[in-house]
């Protein structure tokens, strides 16, 4: 209940100037001061603990001097009535025991402050607590209840501590991805700002805790100091080790449904039915990327083909070919061995036999002459970009025709 | 008012036979709506009628379904050019691209081989299944025959 500022009056008069009555102007005088010198430590010591109090206005003649019900501008009538007695003692030239006193008055406030300032901050951190763990102030109500330093620093400063150690755990998980070994995108990092606001699915809140703990044993009093630097590396090294299980388990989970899928569903011919059903076999295959299985099939059976003829090394092709031009071969094909239209086989021409003196000259679609695939050489297939083997298919115009009609009745061809 | 219906149709390559004709390949979604097709050949010649001869033939396939709507257009070609080639090693890129070998077992020793710097599989022993192949091969290609001329022998 507060102190009304004519009850005051009543209280301190015996302690003014060795007493004096209440309605003595004296009284009204020392309890201004009195007031003057408490507001303005109470308000370096709100400051100096962060409180969320608004700052107290000392005027004189208390808030409302005169009337009945007015109060004290600050509320505590021991420090008070030290304070006045400090005041006397300074003006008997009592400086020691003017000392004394004006100590015993500011621990009076100082104690009010703090346990003003505790008791307000463990309402919100207990509020914040009842929350999703899983969220930012939910975990920085759990960090508030749970650590001891953390009465100590507002709800602002562990929030701060909370996105610093988010970061850190972005960073971490950033640099675990970035290798070869896995597939997850990057993150980027923004501060949370509201309480609501979510943890990545990857980054829960134990790991965050990890890092804040790590922060706030490194920031704390050293009087009361709980950790060791051990401990502070171990908060750290575990979250790390958190996100590297997390990291590993959300990567194994994704290679082996896509792997799945494709040995389940993939033609058995197929490069993905390959490296799929390979990565599921090999005895740690989850722990190779994608990329790393593509890379050994097409390796094996690189270094197989190069190791001898094989089923498969050679092979008969259907081509979409009908009437003279040239035509990109599957980019597979390294050459051709044998070519042929229906039933009938036919020459295939090396790239110089256009230009040689006993050659059959240059074949365009306009000169088709007969049936024949000359070499190209190679180049990039705009439909695809692979570089490919590409030939000149040679269809004469005439295809049907007899010899004779062809060559005019001689029979003979022209080359 | 109709709605819109997807039909599924890709460029398809047939090998020629004399006296057959080609029906074009496609599927639609949702599954077995009325269709047209036609096949409009290099002369501008439009049919309904599947084409038997070599070349290249436009097909267009519309769905008749008064409840749908929709079209697809792809190239149907009739060839008789083959080829025998020999293949070299390529870096597969494509999930459905075919492999040049076929033999799955011999990969994965390989492959096993190459992820554990020689230790954890056998390069001979790929080596040796796709030698087994190639004989499994040849005995199955050549068995018949050989039967059968051991048949007429014994005739």
């Amino acid at each position: 209940m507060a102190t009304l500022y004519s009850t005051a009056l009543s209280i301190l008069a015996p302690v003014v100037d060795n007493g004096v009555l209440p309605g003595d102007p004296r009284v009204a005088a020392r309890l201004d001061e009195a007031q003057r010198r408490l507001i303005n430590q109470y308000n370096a010591i709100s400051a100096r603990e962060e409180s969320l109090e608004t700052a107290l206005v000392w005027q004189a003649g208390g808030t409302d001097p005169g009337q009945s019900d007015s109060t004290l501008i600050l509320d505590d009538i021991d420090s008070t009535k030290l304070m006045i007695l400090c005041a006397f003692r300074e003006e008997n030239n009592q400086i020691e025991m003017a000392e004394g006193l004006e100590k015993k008055a500011f621990s009076y406030i100082e104690r009010d402050v703090v346990d003003n300032v505790n008791r307000t901050r463990y309402t919100i951190f207990a509020n914040l607590a009842l929350t999703d763990q899983n969220t930012f102030g939910g975990l920085a109500g759990r960090i508030g209840l749970e650590t001891f330093e953390s009465y100590k620093s507002p709800k602002t400063r562990i929030q701060s501590f909370v996105n610093q150690g988010y970061q850190q755990a972005i960073d971490h998980y950033n640099f675990i991805v970035r290798n070869e070994q896995a597939e997850l995108p990057p993150m980027s990092y923004s501060p949370l700002v509201y309480d609501s606001d979510a943890f990545p699915q990857m980054l829960p809140a134990e790991i965050i805790r990890g890092f804040v703990l790590s922060m706030l044993a490194q920031n704390t009093d050293s009087e009361v100091q709980y950790t060791s630097g051990k401990e502070i590396a171990n908060f750290k090294a575990e979250a790390q080790q958190l996100i590297q299980r997390n990291v590993t388990a959300a990567i194994q989970r994704v290679r082996y449904e896509k792997r799945k899928n494709l040995f389940q569903t993939a033609d058995p011919s197929t490069f993905g039915y390959h490296w799929g059903r390979i990565g599921l076999d090999l005895a740690d295959g989850l722990n190779y990327s994608d990329d790393q299985i593509k890379r050994a099939v097409n390796t094996a059976e690189e270094l197989l083909m190069n190791a001898g003829k094989w089923v498969g090394t050679i092979d008969t092709y259907l081509l979409p070919i009908v009437t003279s031009g040239e035509v990109f071969l599957p980019r597979a094909v390294e050459t051709i061995l044998f070519a042929q239209f229906g039933s009938n086989p036919q020459p295939v021409y090396d790239r110089f036999n256009e230009w040689m003196t006993e050659g059959s000259g240059i074949r365009t679609t306009d000169q088709p002459w007969r049936y024949a695939f000359v070499d190209r050489g190679e180049g990039i297939d705009p439909s695809d970009g692979f570089l490919k083997r590409k030939y000149f298919v040679s269809f004469p115009d005439d295809q049907g025709a007899s010899m004779s009609d062809r060559y005019g009745g001689s029979g003979f061809a022209p080359y | 008012m109709s709605t819109p219906a997807t039909i599924t149709i890709s460029n398809q390559v047939y090998s020629y036979t004399p006296n057959v004709s080609y029906q074009a390949s496609f599927s639609t979604t949702p599954a077995n709506l009325s269709t047209s097709v036609t096949y409009t050949d290099a002369g501008g010649n439009v049919s309904s009628t599947a084409p038997s001869t070599i070349g290249n033939y436009t097909v267009n396939v519309t769905i008749t379904d008064p409840n749908y709507t929709g079209s697809g257009t792809a190239i149907l070609t009739i060839s008789n050019v083959t080829i025998l080639a020999k293949k070299r090693p390529i870096a597969h890129v494509n999930d459905s691209e075919a492999m040049i070998l076929r033999h799955y077992q011999a990969i994965l020793e390989t492959v096993k081989y190459l992820l554990t710097d020689g230790k954890g599989g056998n390069l001979e022993t790929a080596k040796q299944l796709l030698a087994a192949q190639v004989n499994q091969n040849f005995f199955k290609q050549n068995m018949g025959s050989v039967h059968n001329k051991r048949v007429v022998n014994f005739r």
